[in-house]
């Protein structure tokens, strides 16, 4: 199966494709602070082609096995498709980070999410860009 | 002897009172400290063959460089005591069981002044879900948040985050907020422009709904403010 999923570049990033799970990245050409903002694609196929509720279960689980940190915001919808959001507070490498996730689950047992990762002290001037581009991911192909 | 004092390196846990912090800062600084307060510090392990524990050390670095300094009161059922929020260049330090200087601190302590947001955010404990504040935008007295908040068994939830961007500073509301512990959250503001910040006792209040990355944004733009 192939899937071709997109998300809303602001124009002043570059987009990158990348190999492996990862479908892309985005990420501004120029940035001042320490941490460059990105926005990476991932498709995934899910074979077990669970219930929201347990993906979400799962994703939070592996999420926090990953990353560890501190969960700002969860939402779960199954409107207008099968959908979680959700936003941690994390350390990783001597940084502190803002992660903020959108996975958009399809019947036929796959998944894509776009991960936007802002250091916290980018956060208040970057959030409006990462947020909408993270939350214009779709799928335009599948 | 007795001691409140916990120096626990195998889960990095420290319990001291501000006294003892105190005479362990004069301590390491070269002053003096009582002979009480030292066989005290010695007993808990803080003081080892003279030396400050090193698990001590980077919070008295901490609080040797304070910066910005910040408190959070919370409303709840009972005794809720005021956390203090210290950041510096070495890090943060949080003294949560208020002021008394004799009251055991379960001392947190984090290498980075920019870990302050999450520190907060632990602090307060927000709920993650987006939903109906626990109160519409109306104006009403503090007083009914107040209440609303130290009901026994209560589902909403109170807290003031004061502010100064320097140490000698006065501290100003920078957050208040009130939410329901199952979700939904709003901004408490004066309903009228006041001097005062929106927890004043006599004061009307409007709650306006916030998003969680709305507040959060608002908590990671404290580090940003220290100079």
């Amino acid at each position: 199966m192939a899937m071709v999923a997109e998300i809303d570049v602001p124009d002043d990033w570059e987009q990158s494709p990348m190999a492996g799970p990862v479908a892309f990245m985005a990420r501004p050409r120029h940035h001042d602070g320490q941490v460059r903002p990105t926005v990476t694609v991932t498709c995934a196929l899910e074979g077990s082609r669970p219930s929201l509720d347990h993906y979400a279960e799962v994703q939070l689980a592996g999420t926090y096995a990953t990353f560890g940190g501190y969960l700002l915001f969860l939402e779960l919808t199954c409107e207008p498709q099968r959908r979680l959001d959700l936003a941690l507070a994390i350390e990783q490498m001597g940084t502190d980070l803002t992660i903020v996730q959108r996975h958009l689950l399809h019947p036929d047992g796959w998944a894509v999410v776009a991960t936007g990762t802002v250091s916290d002290a980018d956060w208040p001037a970057a959030a409006p860009r990462v947020l909408a581009a993270v939350r214009s991911l779709r799928v335009v192909r599948s | 002897v007795t001691s409140a004092v916990v120096v626990d390196a195998g889960i990095g846990r420290l319990v001291l009172t501000r006294r003892q912090l105190g005479a362990l800062a004069d301590l390491a600084s070269g002053r003096t400290a009582s002979p009480e307060l030292i066989a005290g510090l010695e007993a808990g392990h803080a003081l080892v063959d003279g030396a400050v524990h090193p698990l001590l050390r980077p919070v008295l670095r901490t609080l040797a460089s304070i910066q910005g300094r910040g408190a959070l009161r919370q409303w709840r059922a009972g005794v809720q005591p005021v956390a203090e929020i210290l950041v510096g260049a070495g890090g943060v330090v949080v003294l949560p069981a208020g002021p008394d200087q004799d009251e055991p601190q379960e001392l947190r302590w984090h290498p980075r002044p920019t870990a302050v947001a999450r520190m907060v955010a632990e602090l307060l404990d927000l709920p993650a879900d987006d939903g109906l504040p626990p109160f519409d935008d109306t104006p009403r007295p503090w007083a009914e948040l107040v209440e609303a908040a130290t009901q026994t068994g209560g589902a909403v939830g109170l807290a003031d985050l004061r502010w100064a961007d320097h140490f000698g500073d006065v501290l100003t509301s920078v957050l208040v907020m009130a939410w329901r512990s199952g979700g939904g959250m709003a901004e408490v503001q004066p309903a009228e422009a006041t001097t005062g910040g929106a927890e004043r006792s006599g004061t009307t209040v409007r709650c306006l709904r916030r998003h969680p990355l709305e507040v959060w944004t608002v908590l990671t733009t404290l580090a940003a403010r220290l100079t």
